[in-house]
């Protein structure tokens, strides 16, 4: 068993270093601009290859007539 | 801020707790808790492979707090001394089965806990606690009867030894009974007097 | 430069004169494709696994002489081996398939030296492997969700490492821009469980802890490698998959990040709720009681906003396999959050401690939160990694009604048979058991609950197998299949179906 002042020295090395990482990890997000234009920011999931207003998932084989449903009821 | 609450939680008990000692209540008494030796060491590490843990606790709550004292669990609450000396605490978190912390004094017959391990349903009908008869040996009766030979009672048939034979307890049976009685909380600490 | 650098810089695509920084998702998908489907294989093989030990151990609860007589069976180390071989086995795989895919994904990085994570993957798999073997051969270690025998923690933790350096690469050497929320909570938990893991490893194995401070660390990492782990995981893949099916964004970005930070700064402190009315100091159960409070913040946000997301698309919810078990797992989240948060008020507790009630609470999180969501996950990875489509409509419905259904009655059953039984441990007057038959018994009253769980068990394990076979089905690929269809997504154009 270690003294309890040996877990400090552990603590104090590796709680240092996660705060830190935190610390500079919210520091980093604020001053590159993470912070701001969250409406863009939330779009960055879409791409060419699957973008903004498509369904992209269907039951196997479903998808045509599940599209036109959809489709349907956002009409309505 | 998982390094705080490791801090906060962990460290600081770590430093409460790590300056505890054994304590006598009075001069020239032994001082308790006693560290566990021997047989019960050993039938320590049964309980542990067992996972006898998973269904029975080893705490017992302030009187007032559940019915942990009602029960008869402990004649008073269980302290961080308490578990200073073990290398493995088995707090444990379920009660499918009753607290054990002072199962030594409740039920001090090594008899009463080879018969219910080996088969609960003979002591504890209704249990559902699983039977640990691969702790038990069954073998040829020799010149006489062996005296640690189970005594199961006629009406469980299924569990009588053929003619001429007998059941008797491994060692690993023995080791985990000797643990089982060495469960005592039959002492007081300053921070911990006997509940009224 | 040292080597470490020089391998990073390797395999930073940007030192290569690029053409085009941006790297298509089906680019991606392709580079990912062997490790993805590596993890995602074992995942689903510990899942049998694992259901195949819950089952056992099920059974056994309420027939204790179901094969008593097997030592390697008996229920403590069955049940714990359900629990490794689910915990370490399944999600774990399960985490590093869908968080490193989602990762990849985001990043639009350029993955090169795939390999390196496949053979970290199977280092990881045959540590797990070792080690619930281990718990059926005798060194179970009967620290909760720490039951494998410590020797395979280095294994473990080495490949482990191998595994995430991959998600902080691709961190490292993203397309630039926005980082995502589900990029942050993937990047923080990656760091997080080494943390939880070594430091739980040092201090109840390596060099014990005093007494109790045992029992604390031991929730401190029980419950954060839940919250800390599992949760962000299951909530990147929620906040990923969600707006990609919809089509939309998440109905407010702003609350999601902020749910992240109040996640991080809360959840750790809760653990200790754990240990309520036991041998520590009382102010620390105080502490770990607030955190669990507070931990409604984070939840209510995290609710509205999926709440909001989805609201007034429940057809599309419906018509999408992913959804129907990411809207499961995040309704699930919210109200396995609250009972939480509930179970740890100190009046509550002294009810659902030691009882049922906890294991019912732990499956609604881990399972009807975040196995679901993994589920949905899945569903939406393995068409795009395999350029397939699933094989069969019917076994995935199978599969989703099977085991909704199954967790429902599974909670039904622990919560309330969980609750009796608490009310009758605080009552003195009832026993466990009795001789006399027709006496009320907490023993006699809990069984029938105990009883139910198992059914809900076999529903569960149906589902299971529905998954498995439909996955085996995609990945062989025979002709029968309808796998020349691609996957739906592919179908974009207008008036060509979606």
């Amino acid at each position: 068993m270690f003294e309890w002042n040996v877990y400090l020295i552990i603590i104090f090395a590796f709680g240092g270093l996660f705060f830190a990482s935190a610390v500079a990890a919210l520091w980093w997000s604020a001053k590159n601009g993470q912070l701001r234009n969250f409406d863009q920011g939330a779009r960055v999931v879409f791409t060419d290859e699957e973008p903004e207003g498509i369904h992209t998932d269907f039951f196997p084989g479903e998808a045509e007539k599940a599209g036109r449903k959809l489709r349907e009821s956002e009409v309505r | 801020m998982l390094a705080f609450s490791f801090t906060g939680l962990i460290l600081s008990s770590q430093i409460q707790f790590g300056d505890l000692k054994p304590i006598a209540l009075e001069e020239g008494e032994m001082p308790m808790p006693q560290a566990r030796v021997g047989l019960a060491q050993q039938g320590k590490e049964i309980y542990i492979d067992q996972g006898c843990i998973y269904c029975h606790s080893q705490q017992v709550r302030r009187k007032g707090f559940g019915a942990d004292w009602e029960r008869g669990w402990g004649d008073r609450q269980s302290v961080p001394r308490d578990y200073i000396l073990q290398e493995r605490v088995l707090l444990g978190t379920s009660r499918t089965g009753p607290d054990l912390m002072a199962i030594g004094d409740r039920q001090p017959s090594a008899d009463w806990h080879h018969l219910h391990l080996f088969n609960p349903q003979i002591t504890s009908p209704g249990s559902i606690m699983p039977p640990f008869r691969y702790l038990y040996r069954t073998q040829k009766i020799g010149d006489a009867p062996s005296p640690n030979a189970l005594n199961i009672p006629d009406d469980f048939p299924l569990d009588q030894p053929e003619p001429g034979y007998e059941i008797v307890p491994t060692d690993r049976a023995d080791q985990l009974v000797e643990y089982l009685l060495s469960l005592k909380l039959d002492y007081e600490l300053p921070e911990s007097r006997f509940a009224e | 430069m040292s080597p470490l650098l020089s391998f990073f810089s390797k395999v930073d695509p940007q030192t290569k004169p690029v053409v085009s920084q941006k790297v298509a998702l089906s680019a991606i998908d392709h580079q990912m494709r062997t490790p993805v489907l590596l993890f995602t294989t074992s995942a689903i093989l510990w899942l049998l696994i694992g259901t195949a030990f819950a089952i056992i151990a099920s059974i056994k609860l309420h027939s204790p002489d179901f094969l008593g007589n097997f030592e390697w069976l008996t229920f403590g180390r069955a049940r714990s081996a359900h629990l490794n071989a689910m915990a370490y086995g399944w999600a774990n795989n399960a985490v590093f398939a869908v968080g490193l895919w989602v990762m990849a994904r985001l990043c639009k990085a350029n993955i090169r030296y795939g390999t390196m994570l496949v053979i970290a993957g199977s280092f990881w798999n045959i540590g797990v492997t070792i080690g619930v073997i281990g718990i059926l051969t005798g060194g179970l270690t009967s620290v909760e969700w720490l039951e494998m025998p410590p020797y395979v923690a280095p294994m473990l933790a080495f490949s482990y490492v191998l595994i995430a350096v991959w998600g902080v690469l691709m961190f490292r050497f993203r397309e630039k821009g926005h980082v995502y929320v589900s990029q942050w909570y993937i990047l923080g938990a990656l760091f997080w469980f080494p943390w939880l893991y070594v430091i739980a490893q040092t201090m109840i194995f390596v060099e014990p802890a005093t007494g109790t401070v045992q029992s604390i660390t031991n929730w401190w990492f029980g419950h954060n490698v839940l919250g800390l782990w599992y949760t962000p995981m299951g909530l990147a893949a929620i906040y990923y998959m969600m707006p990609k099916v919809l089509g939309r964004p998440i109905y407010s970005y702003y609350l999601s990040v902020l749910g992240f930070w109040s996640l991080a700064l809360f959840y750790n402190w809760a653990g200790v709720h754990h240990l309520i009315g036991g041998p520590i100091p009382v102010w620390l159960i105080s502490a770990g009681i607030v955190a669990s409070v507070m931990m409604v913040i984070p939840v209510v946000v995290t609710a509205i906003n999926h709440h909001m997301t989805a609201v007034g698309n429940a057809r599309a919810v419906w018509c999408s396999p992913t959804l129907r078990f990411i809207v499961f797992g995040a309704m699930s989240y919210t109200l396995a959050s609250f009972f939480g948060s509930w179970m740890a008020l100190r009046d509550v507790n002294v009810v659902t401690h030691f009882t049922q009630f906890t294991v019912g609470h732990a499956h609604h999180g881990v399972y009807a939160f975040f196995t679901m969501t993994m589920f949905g996950g899945i569903y939406f990875m393995v068409p795009r990694i395999l350029q397939r489509e699933w094989p069969s409509a019917n076994l995935i419905r199978v599969h989703f009604w099977c085991v909704s259904i199954g967790i429902g009655m599974m909670l039904v059953a622990l919560h309330v048979g969980g609750w009796i039984q608490g009310l009758q441990l605080n009552n003195p007057d009832i026993p466990y058991t009795s001789p006399e038959s027709g006496v009320v018994t907490i023993l006699s009253a809990l069984k029938p609950w105990l009883f139910s769980r198992s059914i809900s068990g076999v529903l569960i394990t149906i589902g299971h197998v529905a998954f498995f076979i439909n996955f085996i089905l995609m990945v062989i690929g025979p002709r029968a299949v309808r796998y020349k269809e691609g996957p739906t997504l592919l179908v974009k154009k207008e008036g060509e179906g979606a």
